[in-house]
Parts: C-alpha cells; structure tokens; sequence
C-alpha cells in the first residue's frame, strides 16, 4: 500500500535527503538545505563554475573553434602564435589552437576526477557497511587489510600500478581507485559502528527487518553524509592527482590533451611562449577550485568532521 | 608503564603490517596485466631477446620462488639492479634519499612557521579581514596544482626578479660540502663551507616553498577551526572575564588544546608531502627519491620502480607510526588498553 505520492521522497530520503539527521540529532528538511545553500556564497561560486566547466566539457565537440586540434591535426603554418581572435588562447608549437586543447583535456581531466572517487566510495562504502555491520572476524580482516593500504601513500601506487598497466585513462583511474577507498572503509566503519547502537536500528531488528533492509534502509542513509562530503572534496583532490601524473606523462599517450600533459608541453617555451601553459594550469585550477569550494559549502551546512 | 605495554604491542601489530604492505607491493607488480619485459623493451622487441631479459630478472620463475629471491636480497640490502643506472637500487635510494628528506624537512618547516601564525591569527579575529585573507589563502592552497605555482615562481624569481636560482641543490660552480649526512644545507653548516651554504639556502627556498603550500593550507584551516571551538568554551570565557592577560591565556592554554588535531593530521600531512614531492623535483631538477622513481617509472625501470616504491611506502609507515605514537603521548584523553 505504498502511497505514490511518496515514492520520490522516500527515494530521497534513501539517499539522505528529505528527513535526515545531522550530526546536533535535528530533522532537516530539503528547503532548509536549499535555503542554508544559498546563503553560502562561496558554495554558490563553486557551483557555478563547476556547471561552467562541465557544461565546457559535455560540450566540447560543439563549442571548440577546431576540434580536430585536440586530436591529431598539426597546423605547421601557425606555430607559436599568442592569443588573438582567431586563437582566444593561441597556439602551441605543432599549431594546434590551445582552447579548443583545453576543452578536450578538460573532459578528460573531469571524467577521472569524478569517476575516481566514486568508484572508491562504491567499494570502500560496501567494506565499510560490512566490517561494521557484522563485526567480529570479517570486520576485523577487513580492517587489517584496510590498514596496509591505508598506511601506503596514495600517489606511489598509483605509479608503481602505471609503470605496469601502462598509460591510457582507463589505468590511470584503476591506480588511483586502488588506494582511494581505504579511507571510505574506516570512515563507513566507525560511522556504522555509532549508528549499530542506536535505537531505531534496535526496534527495526526486533520488528524483524531483515539484515538486508536494516542494513540498506536505516544505517545506510544515515552514514552516508561524511561520505558525500569526502567525495565532493575527494574529487578535487583526484583531479590534482592526474593532472600532476599527466604533468610528468605518467600515463597520458600523446596526443592526449591531458590539461596537466598540456603544462608541460608548453614548459620548455616560458617564458616567452607564455599561453600555453598558462590557460590549462589555469583552469586545472579552476576545476579543484570550485569543487573544493563547493564541498567546503557542504560541509559548513552538513556540519560534519570529515578527515 | 602503561605506556611501554602500549608501545611494545602496537610494535607487535605493526611489523606484521610492514611485511604485509611489501608483499602486497611486490605481488602488485608481479600480478598485473601488462608485460613490463615488452615495456621496457619496446614493442619491436625480438622474442628471443624477451626470454633472455625475463630470465635475467627472474621473472619466469614461480610466484613464491620470486618472493623468496627478493626477501633474501632484501636483508642483505640489495633491491635489484636499476636498467637505467647499472648501478644496485639500493646506492641509487641511498644517494638520493637525503635530498629529498632535506626538502621534506624544510617544506614541513616553512609550513609550520607560516600556518601557525595564520592560523592563530585566522581564528582570534575571526571574520575580520585576517581571517578571511587566511581563508581564501587556505583554500587557494588546497586547490592550486604545485606544478603550476612551481613554474609560475620559477617565471617570477628566477626570470623577471632573478632572485633565486632554477634548478639544482647548488650551484654547479661551487664545489660542493664533504658529504657527512647528504643534506646540503646541514653539510654545508656543519663544515662551516660558507658560500655552499648560501648557495643551497637559495636553492631549497622555492622547492621547499611549493612543496608547503599545501600543508600550510590544512595547518591554518584545522588550527582556526580549533581555536574558534576553543574560543568559546567556557573555561576561556571565565579566565578572561576574571581579567587574565589575553596574551598569555592565549599562548598558554587556548594554542595547546587547538593544536591537538594538526598534531593528529601531521602523518597525513607528511603522506602529502612525500607523495608529491616527485613533482616538484622534477620541476626544480631537485636530485630526490621523488624524481628518481618518476623517472623510472618513465623510463620503465622496473627494479628500481619497486625499489623505490618499497623504501618510500617503509619510511611513511614508519613515520607514521613514531608520529602516532607521540600523538598519543601527549593527549592526555587516551587510555591504554
């Protein structure tokens, strides 16, 4: 007997919104977390660029003045040119136009800051639910293995796995998810450890919910929040990270607009040939910029401690 | 001597972990897809030439023959020889590593001198202009890709001003100090070499800097967050209303408790340092471990890559784990059990 008129709120709820608690235990609702959002104005900022530069990046194929620059086409008659009407942000040294560079590198860049996050969240939520939900030997297995990869800084895996698998998008992202949900697994597992003793997880247990739903339904939801968080801030965090292995052509075939790969390429022409490391460091930055601007938003209204 | 049982068996729990984590990296770049024979070789290699190569690294042996090998030359301090040097892992590691500790050390240094008082300052005065000045630097810092400011300071201090030097630990015209720990700088004040002195000074300044941006970032964000908790408990609230002078209650007691989870954070910090710091040496031509690894990894240096992997994810381990243990000395709310 569900009530239709329901059914998009309880989705919501499932994912936190709507009727949640915060960490000060109140019910917020969703105006409330519009209205706390917009009073945020650096969140606000982050937001809109963060629309700008996806919308740039979704959009590429249509918005860049010469699309076939961000693949193989060299231009040899107009090497080196500084920015005019013709190049908004000049040329590089095979003529190649460097906005339209920057709007494939950009997508580039987006699709492995979002997905990696993501895909650690996915597996570390999962180990994270279970270690803390059934405790005991399978949580402590877990945890020990989650301790070795936790105490391995993230990036010299992240290399060790490319200098095997090789470059290409598809390993970069594989070598930095590989260390990234470990920190998911511990923040899940102690939020889940709280939540276990609370007394509604106790009443849906004696109502004989199964582990499933009680599992899925209510610690779910409310553990969520921290991790939501983590991945706005993580993704910010993921994009410093490829840029900097594209920086150093770790894992980037040429020619691969990778925004950091694009900075190096125009290093060996500063300080003279300025343009074409200047613009895609410059909206490198933009990109971690307004998505840590954005999570900082989060977090003041979530009220939550994240590491 | 609660404390010493605490020790001994978090030294208990943490060996098994070490060789957990040398045996997952090593079974890591044994066990994943992609011939590392082909990419060292290039793909145009003969197939004879392959076998010889696969043999000579003893790569075509068992999974557990392999990881005996590696233990036993591992003890005796042998890490393989390195494709590009011909040289043995390990001497590379051990030329290298000190610059690269010089660095880390001074990076985290710098952090400390400028986050402190940002940070302090940042959350006494709260949302005055110091404040958000600390913020917008903070959040800056977190978001600027340390490539990008390294070669915008490169342009602006050692092209336009010319100011600092490019690239190197020293100029390559002074003859360098006697190598007592490696560390130019300290080498260099230990023999009391004056001119190398200054000339490593000029040197580690902008690596340095770039590689503390970040750190000093998360220092002034955690110690305002701290200190703006701190500021309205009441035990502050009451001393200053009974007249103590702000300053000493300030320094005294409102800095220890706020600075309690930048200690805990310190681990993390030196995680990010350590794992960018390979960006930066490149940038700077900085002759570290980072730089090192980088480039084999480049290059496919296959030895040395897992080498420096190794050695790299020992040192973080370790210093994570002294670094837990003082944490946990100095805050009184822990219990040993």
């Amino acid at each position: 007997m569900k009530n239709p008129k329901n059914i998009s709120k309880r989705i919501l709820a499932s994912f936190g919104i709507g009727s949640f608690k915060n960490i000060k235990n109140e019910n917020v609702k969703l105006e409330e977390f519009l209205f706390k959002f917009k009073r945020n104005k650096l969140a606000i900022v982050g937001l809109s660029i963060f629309i700008i530069l996806i919308f740039l990046a979704v959009f590429a194929n249509w918005i860049a003045p010469y699309p076939q620059d961000a693949g193989i086409a060299v231009h040899f008659n107009q090497t080196l040119q500084p920015p005019s009407f013709k190049h908004i942000f000049g040329t590089d040294d095979l003529g190649r136009d460097i906005f339209s560079r920057i709007l494939f590198g950009l997508r580039y860049t987006l699709i492995a800051g979002l997905t990696i996050p993501i895909i650690g969240a996915l597996i570390g939520v999962t180990l994270g639910l279970i270690a803390g939900y059934f405790g005991k030997k399978i949580g402590t297995v877990i945890m020990r293995i989650t301790d070795v990869f936790l105490s391995i800084p993230p990036l010299v895996i992240a290399l060790l796995v490319i200098s095997v698998l090789g470059p290409g998008l598809l390993n970069i992202i594989i070598a930095l998810s590989i260390d990234w949900w470990s920190w998911y697994v511990r923040m899940v597992q102690a939020e889940v450890l709280v939540i276990r003793e609370q007394n509604f997880v106790e009443a849906s247990y004696i109502l004989g919910s199964s582990k499933f739903r009680i599992i899925f339904s209510h610690i779910l939801p409310n553990a969520i929040f921290p991790v939501i968080v983590k991945i706005t801030l993580d993704m910010g965090y993921a994009i410093l990270n490829v840029a900097s292995l594209g920086f150093l052509g770790l894992g980037i075939t040429p020619p691969t607009p990778e925004l950091g790969y694009l900075v190096a390429e125009g290093r060996l022409f500063l300080p003279n040939d300025w343009w074409i490391s200047t613009f895609p460091g410059l909206f490198i930055f933009l990109a971690i910029l307004s998505i840590n601007l954005l999570g900082d938003g989060l977090r003041d209204i979530f009220d939550v401690e994240v590491t | 001597m609660k404390f010493w049982e605490y020790v001994l068996k978090r030294v208990l729990l943490f060996i098994p972990v070490l060789f957990g984590t040398i045996i997952l990296i090593f079974l890591m770049s044994r066990l994943l897809p992609g011939n590392p024979v082909r990419l060292m070789l290039g793909p145009d290699a003969p197939m004879s030439q392959i076998i010889q190569v696969t043999n000579e690294l003893g790569l075509n042996k068992p999974l557990y023959i392999q990881l005996e090998i590696f233990f036993i030359n591992f003890f005796e301090g042998k890490l393989g020889m390195s494709f590009l040097t011909y040289r043995d892992v390990s001497i590379d590691i051990a030329q290298y590593f000190p610059a690269s500790l010089e660095e880390a050390i001074f990076a985290i240094l710098i952090a400390l001198l400028i986050g402190i008082p940002l940070g302090l300052a940042a959350g006494i005065k709260q949302n005055k202009t110091t404040d958000n000045i600390a913020r917008v630097y903070a959040i800056s810092g977190i978001s600027f890709p340390n490539f990008y400011i390294a070669i915008l300071l490169i342009l602006i201090f050692g092209y336009y001003l010319k100011i600092l030097p490019i690239s190197g630990q020293i100029n390559p015209f002074i003859p360098p100090p006697q190598r007592i720990t490696g560390m130019v700088v300290i080498d260099s004040l230990i023999t009391g070499d004056w001119p190398a002195f200054v000339s490593s000074i000029r040197h580690i300044i902008l690596p340095a800097f770039v590689l503390s941006i970040s750190p000093t970032a998360q220092i002034v964000r955690l110690l305002r967050a701290g200190i703006i908790e701190n500021k309205n408990k009441p035990y502050y609230l009451t001393m200053l209303s009974n007249g103590m002078n702000i300053e000493i209650l300030n320094r005294k007691y409102l800095f220890k408790v706020s600075f309690i989870p930048t200690l805990s954070i310190l681990g993390l910090l030196f995680a990010s340092i350590i794992s960018f710091a390979y960006v930066v040496e490149t940038v700077f031509a900085w002759p570290g471990l980072g730089r090192y690894i980088a480039n084999a990894v480049l290059y496919t240096d296959y030895n040395a890559i897992v080498g420096g992997t190794i050695v790299i994810v020992i040192i973080f381990m370790v210093v994570n784990f002294a670094m837990d243990l003082i944490y946990k000395y100095f805050d009184p709310r822990i219990r040993y059990d």
